[in-house]
């Protein structure tokens, strides 16, 4: 077997194997993303808030679990929040790009993000799905507190 | 068609040592200016536990597609300079 032989055949296998490995590896983390409380044990299991996640043309709205609502988010730093993200009119889309995370809202629908940013500050957050003429407008922020 | 001659006269196919040294150092090169344009796989600084998975996943993948796009516009250029046909010195090609 000459040598372009052997290089042909590495790379086929080695192409093979790492996709193997990519895709393996990429389920087990996304799935850690989605279900962060999967392997949190003891009392750490039920330590998070729910925060409602309203989507209107053209503003969110958030409800705490108190009831207050507001136009933008303030939350603490190092805490668990679940996002439950819902919309009254067309589909919008909730980003936070400093975090990277992403999820839509639906109309009769409710989709959920977990949450937990440790380091205070201030993040934006943007719809990314065009909802509309006012769809550029469609900002707020997410304060974090210590 | 004279490259296909030319190459099945040769031994190994006219693929020698100082080519595969060539050939990686052009996958090499290009694995570097693909990490430099794309800030080493680096988009943003975590602040979460999530982001933090997400900008590995990030990394992990740039990096497969560099190892993947180098080797194969490596061979594409490499091979494309290699083998051109530049024609004999009587114009005949």
């Amino acid at each position: 077997m000459g040598l372009a032989r052997v290089f042909e055949w590495t790379t086929i296998i080695g192409a093979s194997a790492l996709f193997v490995a990519l895709s393996i590896v990429s389920a087990i983390i996304l799935y850690e993303i989605n279900y962060p409380l999967a392997y949190a044990t003891g009392n750490n299991n039920n330590n998070f808030e729910t925060i409602k996640v309203i989507a209107h043309q053209f503003y969110w709205e958030f409800q705490y679990p108190n009831g207050t609502k507001a136009s933008s988010l303030k939350i603490k730093a190092n805490h668990m929040y679940l996002l439950e993200i819902t919309s009254v009119d067309v589909i919008h889309s909730f980003y936070i790009p400093e975090l990277g995370l992403k999820q839509d809202a639906y109309p009769n629908y409710t989709t959920r993000l977990w949450l937990n940013i440790t380091q205070p500050g201030i993040y934006h957050v943007y719809c990314t799905e065009y909802c509309g003429t006012g769809h550029h407008i469609m900002i707020t922020i997410i304060t974090v507190v210590s | 068609m004279y490259t296909y001659l030319r190459m099945s006269k040769d031994k190994n196919n006219g693929f020698n040592i100082k080519d595969y040294i060539l050939y990686f150092t052009t996958v090499l090169l290009l694995m570097l200016i693909y990490l430099y344009l794309g800030n080493f796989g680096k988009i943003f600084g975590p602040v979460s536990p999530a982001t933090e998975k997400i900008a590995f996943i990030y990394m992990v993948t740039y990096y497969a597609a560099g190892v993947i796009f180098s080797l194969f516009v490596g061979a594409l250029i490499y091979f494309t300079i290699r083998f051109w046909d530049r024609g004999e010195k009587d114009g005949v090609s």
